[in-house]
């Protein structure tokens, strides 16, 4: 009979306070959880005739810390950034960003002209354009 | 957060629009890091790729630093509206981060965007010292 022993029950209004506190507290509050876009996040889209256009984030990368290669319509992007050598000794209180190397491929879409590669780094993003192959265009056949 | 490439490369699908009625709703959170340089000042890195000067606010307000910015990347670049993704992660829309300080001044508070990361670096307000008192 010991679980009948009488003891305060959690009434809606202190739940709630309950609740309040544990989102309020500074611990929980802007914990950056969901402040993650992944490991190099990439939008592909297709641009005007067909281009296939790849933006990725690479906040804080320079030109000359990534390596991109295109192979069998598979897009690889490899960076390794300098910046966590700069700040090493100093004093952290919150570290949610991504650093060091970052590494990813992706297959794209349709049949590729890989010999037309274009890629620009700026603002943090890299935007690689890749026309489609001339040989992807449906061809006229003559019948003779 | 799509991890998925094969799953999500394939044409427009549920999942895009979903996503983009969420994004279109949503405010999305900035990933930070806070650490102390050897001046004591406090620097707050924030990852903001894609972002220009005017689209990024910053502001400090009773020791509460907020980070804002809204990306429209694609309608600056005149892309159509319709423009069909095959994969889409990046975050479109509103960002916000907010960071309370109990110790920092906002008096000399400066920000720089460069490379897609903002830096903004906050003095450290100067503690009281303790004074001693002689008894005469």
């Amino acid at each position: 009979m010991s679980d009948l022993i009488p003891r305060e029950v959690l009434s809606f209004p202190s739940m709630r306070n309950l609740m309040r506190d544990f989102f309020s507290d500074p611990f929980f509050r802007d914990h950056g959880l969901a402040a993650d876009e992944g490991n190099l996040a990439l939008d592909v889209s297709e641009g005007k005739e067909g281009e296939v256009i790849v933006r990725a984030s690479m906040p804080g990368f320079k030109r000359e810390d990534i390596q991109l290669h295109l192979h069998n319509g598979v897009l690889s992007i490899k960076a390794e950034s300098k910046e966590e050598k700069e700040v090493k000794e100093e004093k952290f209180y919150r570290k949610e960003r991504r650093w060091g190397s970052v590494s990813r491929s992706v297959a794209l879409p349709g049949n590729l002209d890989e010999g037309s590669v274009k890629a620009e780094l700026k603002d943090g993003v890299l935007v690689v354009r890749i026309k489609p192959s001339p040989s992807a265009q449906p061809k006229r056949i003559e019948i003779k | 957060m799509y991890y998925g490439v094969k799953s999500s490369c394939c044409g427009p699908g549920e999942s895009l629009a979903w996503r983009q009625a969420r994004d279109q709703e949503t405010t999305h959170p900035v990933p930070v890091d806070v650490f102390e340089n050897k001046e004591g000042e406090y620097v707050i890195r924030a990852s903001l790729p894609g972002f220009r000067r005017e689209d990024v606010q910053v502001e400090f307000e009773d020791g509460v630093l907020t980070i804002a910015a809204t990306r429209h990347e694609d309608r600056a670049e005149g892309a159509a509206p319709t423009t069909r993704y095959y994969l889409q992660e990046r975050a479109q829309g509103r960002f916000e981060r907010r960071i309370q300080f109990e110790k920092a001044s906002g008096e000399a508070i400066r920000a720089e965007l460069k490379d897609g990361v903002l830096t903004v670096t906050l003095a450290r307000l100067k503690e009281a010292q303790p004074r001693s008192i002689t008894i005469e």
